[in-house]
This record gives structure tokens, sequence and C-alpha cells, in this order.
């Protein structure tokens, strides 16, 4: 499996047959060569990325794609915020007006708690919505800082090139491993947020289901033009939001497939480490 | 062992090897290394804490130091061996999610 990468590395020892140098390693190992019956997170036939460069390339290939799907996991709900505006004015409409199609409130009319769900909801997809666009605010600076960094010469590997190194020594440095493991810190506290957001739409269902069975039980003008404007857009927008559960549903099962293969392969790493506290 | 404590050995561990591997980021056959001073640097950690990582590290066989001669002075340059670079490559490939 990686002989190609084993022959540059013996090449690079034989190449310099003069050079001086002490070994500090144990003269017991075996470090030039990789074991080629190691086993692979995936199948034995994928091929390995063979440079930096190709690594780098894919990661940030990676980056953008998250990019985009943040984008769109937090622009869709807009669409539902906005139902909810409606429906909240709507509701409050009924509150006020006395001669309303639903009736006003003190007679039998919507309910606080009518009035209060899509107040929730709306809060709700708000906050999902807000915290999705920051989250992608602090990854684009993220990003915008690895890829700047990563554009430098290499500045490490002598101390001359130090010396004449335009970059300030304070600036900060952040590697690809870093930038993954902020992804994954942020898959983890979506994944909660997620998990209340499946909670609140199963109560939302309910309650626009409930919303729509009462409006067409108490209006007196069943073809009014508010009240089939209010039985359009809800449904619409609950199979929306359907479609998007499915959407993300699908993303964070990704996700947890690809925690669990992290966490495999960082216990291995770990216990190639040895099993002693660093 | 929670899973945060092998998360946050794991970074440092794939920081460390992100750092050697990068310095050879222009070269295709020759391996220069880094020196261990500029990898501590760029990994931003305390010497002693970068002392304990690079001795396990050298110990599972991820890396190799070396002792150079410059002008009048040595210098101790890191280098990865390809067991670290195939760790690295399997940690990419994983986030990136290049495997079905």
């Amino acid at each position: 499996m990686r002989t190609d990468s084993n022959n540059k590395w013996k090449e690079s020892d034989e190449s310099n047959p003069s050079r001086e140098s002490t070994n500090l390693n144990s003269p017991n190992s075996n470090s030039s060569s990789a074991n080629p019956n190691s086993q692979s997170p995936n199948n034995e036939n994928a091929s390995t990325l063979s440079s930096f460069k190709q690594m780098e390339d894919y990661g940030i290939l990676y980056l953008k794609k998250q990019r985009k799907y943040l984008i769109f996991s937090a622009i869709f709900p807009i669409f539902s915020i906005l139902i909810q505006i409606f429906n909240i004015f709507f509701i409050m409409g009924q509150f006020m007006v006395e001669n309303a199609p639903m009736g006003h409130m003190n007679h039998g009319g919507p309910s606080l708690f009518d009035l209060l769900s899509p107040s929730f909801v709306f809060l709700l997809l708000s906050f999902i919505a807000l915290l999705k666009f920051l989250i992608l605010k602090k990854w684009d600076s993220l990003i915008n800082l690895y890829l700047r960094h990563s554009s430098l010469p290499s500045k490490f590997t002598s101390e001359k090139d130090q010396a004449t190194s335009e970059v300030s020594q304070n600036s900060r440095n952040i590697s690809l491993a870093g930038l993954f493991y902020e992804i994954i810190d942020t898959m983890l506290r979506l994944r909660s947020v997620f998990i209340i957001f499946n909670i609140i739409f199963i109560f939302s269902l309910q309650w626009v289901f409930r919303f729509i069975i009462m409006v067409v039980q108490v209006t007196s003008d069943p073809y009014s033009r508010n009240i089939l404007f209010f039985n359009i857009i809800n449904p619409i927008g609950e199979l929306s939001m359907i479609i998007y559960l499915i959407v993300e549903w699908r993303q964070f099962l990704q996700w947890n497939k690809k925690l669990v293969k992290l966490e495999n392969f960082e216990k291995r790493v770990y216990s190639e480490l040895g099993e002693s506290e660093l | 062992m929670s899973p945060s404590k092998y998360r946050s050995t794991n970074l440092i561990i794939q920081t460390i090897l992100e750092g050697i591997i990068r310095a050879d980021k222009n070269h295709t056959l020759i391996k220069e290394g880094i020196v261990k001073s500029h990898l501590i640097q760029y990994c931003g950690l305390k010497s002693v804490t970068a002392e304990k990582y690079f001795y396990k590290m050298i110990k599972a066989e991820y890396i190799e130091m070396i002792k150079e001669p410059w002008g009048d002075r040595e210098v101790t340059k890191v280098f990865i061996t390809p067991k670290g670079e195939q760790r690295y490559n399997w940690f990419v490939q994983i986030n990136a999610e290049l495997e079905n």
C-alpha cells in the first residue's frame, strides 16, 4: 500500500549518505516502512491521498460543502418564520376584532395556547437560523485565516528562512486538523438543538392540524379569503418543514456515522501512543 | 476515558503530523523535515507538553527525530514516518467523508 512513499523515504536517506546525523530514535525501531497489512478505516481498494496538497484540497472542498449545507439550513427556516408571523398576526386579529370569522377571543375563539404556539415555534426557528448564521460567520473567518496562512511560503524549514519571513510571529496558526475539529464541535452543538427542534416540530404539527380543524368548524364563511389563504399557506409550510427535516435527518445520520468512525480512530491512535497519561 | 480526552489528544497529534507534512509540501522526493522548535511554535504547545507528545509519537513510530549539524551548532529535525503519514491520511479521509 504506500510503496511509492516508502521508496521516497528510503531514497532521501540514501541520497545523503554523507549526512552526519544522530538518530534519536530507538535503534530497534523500524520507522521507515509502513506495515502493508495494517487495517485502514476504509476498504482495502480505496486510494490514499498521496500528498498534503491533495489532502488539503479535499479538506477545503469538504469545508465548502458543509458551508453550503449550513447556508441552506439557515435560510430555509426563514420561510417557516414568515408563515408563523402570518399566524401570529392572524390570531391576534381574531383576538381583537369582534366580528371576526373565528369569533372573538372571549366568545369561544382562539385560546391563549393558539396565540402562543406559533410565537413559540417562530422564536425557536429564529434562534436556530440565527445560530447557524453565527456559526457560518465564524467558519468563514477560520477558513479565511487558514487559507491566508496556507498560501504563505513554508517558513519552518530553517532558521534562516524564519529570519526573512514576512509573517508575524504572533499570528494565530490554524491547522486543517483544527478546522475539522471545529466542525465536529459545531455538529455536536447543532445535534442537541436539532433534537429540541424535532420535539417542537411535532408539537407545531399538532397545533396546525388542530387549528385548521377549529378554523373549519367555527367559521361562518368557509370561503372567506383569509381562511382560505390560511388553510393553503400552513399546510405548505408544514410540508416544507417535513422536507427540511428529512434533509436534516439525512445530514445528521451521516454525521453520526462519521463521528463513530472518528471515535474509533481516536481510540486506536490513543492506544498506539501507549496507555499512560500524556 | 472520556471521548473529549481522546479528542484533545488526537487534535494535538494530528496538528503535529500536519506541521511536519506541511513543511514538505513543496518537496516531492526529498524530505527536509522541520526544525523541532518551529514545529512546537506551529502547534502552539508548551515545550514540556510537546516533548511528551514527541516521545510518545516516536515510540509509536509516527515520527523520527534526527540531530543535524548547523554550522557550529546542532538542530533537531523532525521527520514523519510513513506510518505517521498514513495516520494523518486516514484522519483527513474520515473527516472529509471520502469513504463510504
